[in-house]
């Protein structure tokens, strides 16, 4: 079959069956893996496997309101009889929604900017890169990211540009740190005295040995945006009610302590369990590329 | 002279991420007292490892699978912690291959020297003031004649050359040194300028303490004219040893026939020869003899069965090879 | 280089960079909300009122001409006019920052002292039951973000299991200390009222633990693939056949170099404690900066917010250049080898 040759070159190009060899050794990186698969299914999936779909939006159900869990709501209900299980689920769609959108937004330029800056180190674009960058890591990332929300509407829309504002830095950073150690080896020169456009030396060369940090950091960088969401959620600055956001939900039910704690323990367990899998995950991404150095 | 120190059959193995490691593979080895003794072989051919066992120093995923090596007629691999360190401050030491990778960069010279000093003197070492270990660690450096023994001790190792530091690295065996000297290839990562000079040291400070030694090298002029006994290692075995000029004069074991061979000579005549194949993979090794796929006198027996280290002609001259060995 | 010449040069940039973020911020403030002068005046007042606030704030000035006059007025430590509580910023400051500050430092001392003893004891026995132990711990002390670990906090140790108080600097009843400092546990000792400097110190426990304890455990796994990627070195063997006792080889030895890229990730760390500290002062309800700052935000108190940003901005500053200099003393290299390399 055609489909399989090609996965099969693709493999053997990327030395994937080594990769993931070394990968499945350590059981905890596998367990992430696993965590975050099972996140990424209920998430896609969120509107045709849970009990109470149109609960994650504008629908209550007053009647049956306060409820534990039980067998027909398996997380309880929340202060509006909404399924508090159901909604959880929805808060991992947002969450990765998220997620993705600000990594999108803030990957690309982050990375081409640090290549640039790192390529022509000691001149100006250098420079001016990496001033600009400092400024945003003078002040911790959630301040930053708090400071630039609270001076917009609070939005689910706003929280993702706030942060995705203040992110790129630290791409731009790592991706600069691995080319410029990079950019002096012998093979860069050698391309170079061959006559190689610059911007091609960057993409093909260089780049592929930054791939591994790279990736690492975006698949930590998952867990910390979440983290940085539905905090920025969870004093108001981010998705408004009644988006089913994880932060959000965990703000709501805050005052329902520690009585009603179904309504803040789950949505809070549920943020644990997403940023912990992607921790564990990452690491092991590190891992891979680390023993590849060796 | 009875023999001080003797390795038997020791069998040890390093667990990686691919595998199990069986490195060594039943090594015999004697020393006796005030003995010189010369270890050569190729790289990875388990020296090193054979000598960290014997101080109790090999890697955290090693594993010691088999045999003995006993010390004065203790077995190191057996005896428990506080003996082994005081073994370790009064007996045994060990000159490593890199003095910069041996070196903590981020101690002084200072404090180095000085803890040597301290848990290995004769004196009672609760006394031992700075003021006392500077003193002692000044003479020691004047031991091994380095320059300007004070600001070596200010000195942090990478503020130092390669030469001085291994120098450094000597003054501080001397503290632990009162019987057996292993020297790892104490010249190798020097200049070629220095290698002399250092091996001189050495072998001045062990003639004028009268130490036993161990000395490693892939460099066979080196041991040539340093030792009196050579042995001979091959993936994880000793397979020949004898008097060093013996050894050199009337090689028995096939590998050191060519191993003797792959060296050039100087006078120009030809191309030196080397040894076809390459050293067996440690995780799948061959059975028998490791030697025998490169062999060219290899036969049945030599595929099933490992030989030892035995005397042949009676002339302390030892081999493990079916050749010589009667069967 | 020398200590001095290192550190001048290191303040010279962090400078640089604050200078380069209060542009930022300030610009950010002025211009993304809208209009700041109805903000400041509120939905209903009338058109006349908004624009005389416009003009006494300064705010129909050019964007540059304000931030100058802002700039002077820091310089002379005056950080300007909280439009929501209509009291001068820097008062503020004064009576809310040491509290905030004396969260801080203990839990910025949990850190170090936690990191240190699971660092070292998963160190010591990698790949074994403690290293297994302290690991699996981490991980979970990593993911859970502060203000979740906060509610569970108050909910297990305060609720439930009644040992440490649910909210607030000093129980009620208990008067605070004469303020000669504005640190209560420094004024209760100098007054030399022990109870109120206990009730105080119990009072932290809590917060400061929500605040900690993921840098803790990030810190502690540094510390540990520190040690094991160390302990198999050539200086380490070299020390062990040298016949060193198993506790200074380990604590001395081991651990110097070990412990160098988790101080550098310490000064990132005290950032996390200053942020985190904005939903973890809210939860439990702490008299601290952060709890203004949040209420700065929340109310769109734009001369706050930016007040804010610059002074987290200088504790962080100062910070990473304490964390520089230990670092630069641990590790002889990077003091030494500086330039030209």
């Amino acid at each position: 079959m055609q489909v399989m040759e090609k996965i099969r070159t693709i493999a053997k190009r990327y030395d994937i069956k080594r990769k993931w060899f070394r990968f499945s050794r350590s059981p905890l990186s596998v367990v992430g893996l696993i965590v975050v698969a099972v996140v990424i299914f209920l998430a896609l999936a969120a509107p045709f496997i849970t009990p109470y779909p149109r609960q994650a939006g504008l629908q209550t159900n007053l009647r049956d309101r306060f409820l534990p869990p039980s067998s027909k709501n398996l997380f309880g209900t929340d202060q509006l009889g909404r399924d508090v299980f159901t909604r959880t689920i929805f808060g991992f769609q947002y969450s990765l929604m998220m997620a993705g959108v600000v990594l999108l937004l803030v990957v690309p330029p982050g990375v081409v900017l640090g290549l640039i800056a790192g390529y022509y180190r000691g001149g100006w674009v250098d420079m001016a890169v990496m001033r600009i960058s400092d400024v945003f890591i003078a002040v911790p990332p959630l301040v930053l990211a708090l400071s630039i929300a609270s001076v917009l509407t609070p939005s689910a829309f706003n929280a993702m540009m706030a942060v995705s504002l203040m992110w790129w830095p630290w791409y731009t950073r790592l991706t600069y740190n691995a080319t410029s150690s990079v950019r002096n080896e012998y093979f860069v020169q050698a391309s170079e005295v061959m006559g190689e456009n610059s911007f091609r030396i960057m993409f093909s060369e260089i780049l592929p040995n930054c791939l591994g940090s790279i990736l690492t950091k975006i698949t930590l960088d998952v867990g910390w945006v979440i983290l940085l969401g539905s905090a920025l959620s969870f004093v108001g600055l981010g998705a408004q009610p009644p988006t089913p956001d994880l932060g959000t939900m965990v703000a709501g039910g805050s005052i329902f302590l520690p009585g009603q704690w179904w309504i803040s323990m789950f949505p809070a367990m549920a943020i644990v369990v997403v940023i912990l899998g992607f921790n564990l995950l990452g690491d092991g991404i590190r891992d891979i590329f680390v023993e590849e150095t060796r | 002279m009875e023999p001080f120190l003797e390795v038997r059959n020791l069998f040890v193995g390093f667990k990686t991420y691919l595998g199990k490691l069986n490195v060594l593979n039943g090594v015999d080895f004697t020393l006796r007292e005030s003995e010189k003794v010369g270890i050569i072989g190729e790289s990875g051919c388990g020296k090193t490892s054979t000598m960290k066992a014997i101080l109790g120093i090999l890697a955290s995923n090693a594993v010691i699978e088999g045999g003995e090596v006993s010390f004065r007629g203790q077995d190191m691999l057996k005896i428990r912690k506080k003996q082994l360190n005081q073994i370790r401050r009064k007996n045994l030491t060990m000159i490593f291959q890199d003095p910069t990778a041996a070196l903590n960069p981020v101690f002084k010279i200072e404090e180095l020297l000085g803890d040597v000093i301290k848990y290995s003197g004769d004196f009672d070492h609760e006394k031992a003031t700075k003021k006392i270990l500077r003193g002692k660690s000044i003479a020691a450096l004047k031991e091994v004649s380095l320059p300007d023994p004070e600001r070596v001790l200010d000195s942090y190792p990478f503020q130092l050359s390669g030469g001085m530091r291994q120098r450094v690295c000597i003054a501080m065996s001397l503290a632990t040194a009162k019987d057996l000297l292993i020297a790892d290839e104490p010249t190798t990562s020097l200049d070629v300028t220095i290698q002399d000079q250092v091996l001189r040291l050495m072998k001045d400070l062990v003639d004028k303490r009268n130490l036993s030694i161990i000395l490693i090298s892939h460099a066979l002029g080196t041991v040539k004219n340093t030792v009196d006994t050579v042995y001979v290692m091959y993936a994880g075995n000793m397979i020949e040893s004898s008097e060093t000029q013996k050894l050199f004069s009337n090689p028995l074991h096939p590998y050191t026939q060519g191993l003797l061979k792959s060296v050039p000579k100087l006078s120009g005549e030809g191309f030196s020869e080397g040894i076809p194949g390459r050293i067996p993979d440690y995780i799948n090794p061959p059975p028998g003899c490791r030697f025998n796929p490169r062999c060219q006198h290899a036969m049945e027996i030599c595929r099933k069965e490992r030989p030892s280290l035995l005397e042949v002609n009676g002339e302390n001259h030892k081999v493990a090879c079916w050749l010589y060995n009667k069967r | 280089m020398r200590m001095s010449t290192f550190i001048l040069r290191r303040t010279f940039y962090i400078v640089f960079s604050l200078f380069g973020l209060s542009i930022l911020v300030f610009v950010l403030a002025r211009v993304l909300p809208g209009d700041p002068a109805r903000l400041a005046a509120g939905n209903n007042a009338p058109a006349w009122a908004v624009e005389q606030l416009r003009k006494q704030l300064g705010l129909d000035k050019p964007l540059y001409i304000q931030y100058f006059v802002w700039l002077n007025d820091v310089f002379h430590l005056n950080l300007g006019y909280s439009t929501t509580t209509r009291v001068d910023i820097s008062s503020l400051v004064v009576k809310y920052l040491p509290a905030s500050i004396e969260l801080i430092v203990l839990a910025a001392l949990f850190q170090i002292a936690g990191a240190f003893i699971l660092g070292i004891i998963a160190g010591r026995y990698s790949y074994k039951a403690p290293d297994n132990l302290v690991r699996l711990v981490s991980y979970i002390g990593i993911s859970i973000p502060a203000f979740v670990l906060a509610i569970i906090l108050q909910l297990v140790f305060s609720y439930y299991f009644k040992i440490f108080p649910t909210t607030g600097e000093l129980s009620s009843g208990i008067a605070g200390p004469h303020t000669v400092t504005g640190f209560v546990t420094i004024d209760s000792l100098i007054a030399g009222k022990f109870n109120v400097f206990g009730n105080a110190l119990w009072h932290m426990v809590l917060p400061a633990a929500a605040l900690c304890t993921g840098a803790m455990c990030q810190d502690a796994r540094i510390i540990r693939s520190g040690m094991v990627e160390n302990k198999d070195k050539d200086y380490i063997s070299m020390a062990k056949s040298q016949g060193l006792p198993d506790r200074t080889v380990t604590l001395k030895y081991l651990l110097k170099p070990s412990m160098i890229p988790a101080v550098t990730v310490m000064g990132l760390d005290i950032a996390a404690l200053m942020a985190n500290a904005f939903l973890v002062e809210d939860i439990f309800n702490w008299p601290g900066f952060a709890n203004l700052g949040l209420n700065f935000m929340i109310n769109k108190d734009l001369n706050g917010i930016v007040a804010l940003v610059l002074i987290i901005g200088i504790m962080y500053a100062l910070a990473n250049i304490i964390v520089d200099v230990m670092v630069a003393y641990l590790d002889p290299r990077i003091r030494l080898m500086e330039r030209g390399q």
